[in-house]
């Protein structure tokens, strides 16, 4: 998977978790194109409902599972997008 | 483990694949049926969901009542659903109140179905549950109700005969609480409760449905004689929701209540803090049973 898909499925995770970045309009275009200014996974703003919901459709869209008690450990959406890219995951 | 839970985890061997059936279930089951799977036997060698079952059950007992409020669900529409102890004895609709809830992106009033249910007498409430198909909000109406909010209400109330019962009320969470607004302007509507509301300005509304949701209200303020007691709740460290509770204030007469706690910051789900100190049932009772 490239890296635009993966911000893709970022950003329909995000939609699925129901993350108030989502209706940041500048913040969600950032996220969708690669060497934009770096957004922090902190800036997601999810509850523990909405971090399930991201980990799922990360896992059901490329496969790899990380648990919502695992989000923490990426500072950075790059970080979570080399995670979740990368074929050893 | 139940047989149900047996079965609907049989292919789940992620903790994320887990969650998924965890989430489907807190948003589907019943009272009843949630009891009958919390007094399923613990299995010890499951953690998953010996935990998930302590956590649901901590939730479920902040409804007071040891019995579980005997609700039966009832598809109205796509998207609809009504919950009542007797869903098919019309006549008892007129000693009854009838909770219009208009659920957020997460298709649940920031809590499991049948923690939600359980605050509800069974005698005395009916309750309607209205969803949206993700990503997709109630600005483009309510599915099968029309393409239009305010029509869709309307179709809404006439569908499950509100003016049957004895008093109606309108209940939003996050997405929902703009409707529940909205529904609280239509005739009929004795009192609203709106937690973590859209601002009037948001964006989406103009861009998807064609007007704003201030336009919204404005209007629906000025064809109402007579407006129904309106509290909208925030929590205190979501700037967001504080910004556009006061927003709606200056369009149309509102309680506002903003909500804290002592351990840890409320945002968005403000529901949550008032559900785990065991103040839910005291909350709907000021808000429904005053009206």
């Amino acid at each position: 998977m490239d890296e635009k898909t993966l911000r893709e499925m970022v950003a329909e995770a995000l939609f699925n978790a129901n993350s108030p970045l989502t209706k940041n309009k500048e913040k969600m275009s950032k996220l969708l194109s690669e060497g934009e200014e770096e957004i922090r996974i902190d800036d997601f703003e999810l509850d523990s409902l909405g971090r399930m919901e991201f980990c799922i459709t990360i896992e059901l869209g490329c496969g790899v599972s990380i648990a919502p008690e695992e989000l923490h450990r990426f500072d950075t959406l790059s970080a979570l997008i080399r995670e979740i890219g990368s074929p050893m995951s | 483990m139940t047989p149900l839970y047996r079965r609907l985890t049989r292919s789940s061997h992620t903790i994320n694949q887990i969650n998924r059936v965890h989430i489907a279930l807190e948003n589907r089951l019943t009272p009843i049926k949630a009891q009958t799977l919390m007094e399923a036997e613990r299995d010890e060698s499951n953690l998953v969901f010996s935990e998930w079952i302590d956590k649901f059950y901590d939730m479920f007992s902040k409804g007071g009542a040891k019995k579980a409020e005997p609700f039966l669900r009832q598809n109205i529409a796509s998207h609809v659903d009504l919950f009542s102890s007797e869903p098919l004895v019309k006549e008892k609709r007129g000693t009854k109140t009838l909770v219009l809830c208009f659920t957020g992106a997460a298709q649940r009033m920031m809590m499991p179905l049948a923690v939600f249910l359980q605050h509800f007498d069974a005698t005395r409430y009916d309750v309607v549950m209205i969803r949206y198909p993700k990503r997709e909000g109630y600005r483009h109406g309510i599915p099968s109700f029309g393409e239009d909010i305010e029509d869709s209400l309307l179709r809404l109330m006439e569908i499950v005969e509100s003016g049957c019962y004895a008093k109606t009320v309108a209940f939003g969470v996050s997405g929902g609480a703009a409707p529940a607004l909205l529904c609280g302007l239509c005739k009929g509507v004795s009192a609203v409760l709106a937690v973590g509301i859209n601002h009037p300005d948001d964006e989406r509304w103009r861009e998807e449905s064609g007007i704003s949701l201030r336009e919204r209200i404005v209007k629906r303020v000025q064809n109402t004689i007579s407006l129904p007691p309106i509290h909208l709740l925030y929590g205190r460290e979501s700037a967001p929701d504080k910004e556009a509770a006061y927003a709606v204030s200056e369009l149309v007469s509102v309680r506002i209540t903003e909500v804290s706690h002592t351990a840890y910051p409320v945002g968005h789900v403000a529901l949550f803090p008032i559900l785990m100190e065991g103040k839910m049932s005291h909350l709907l009772e000021t808000v429904f049973l005053d009206s």
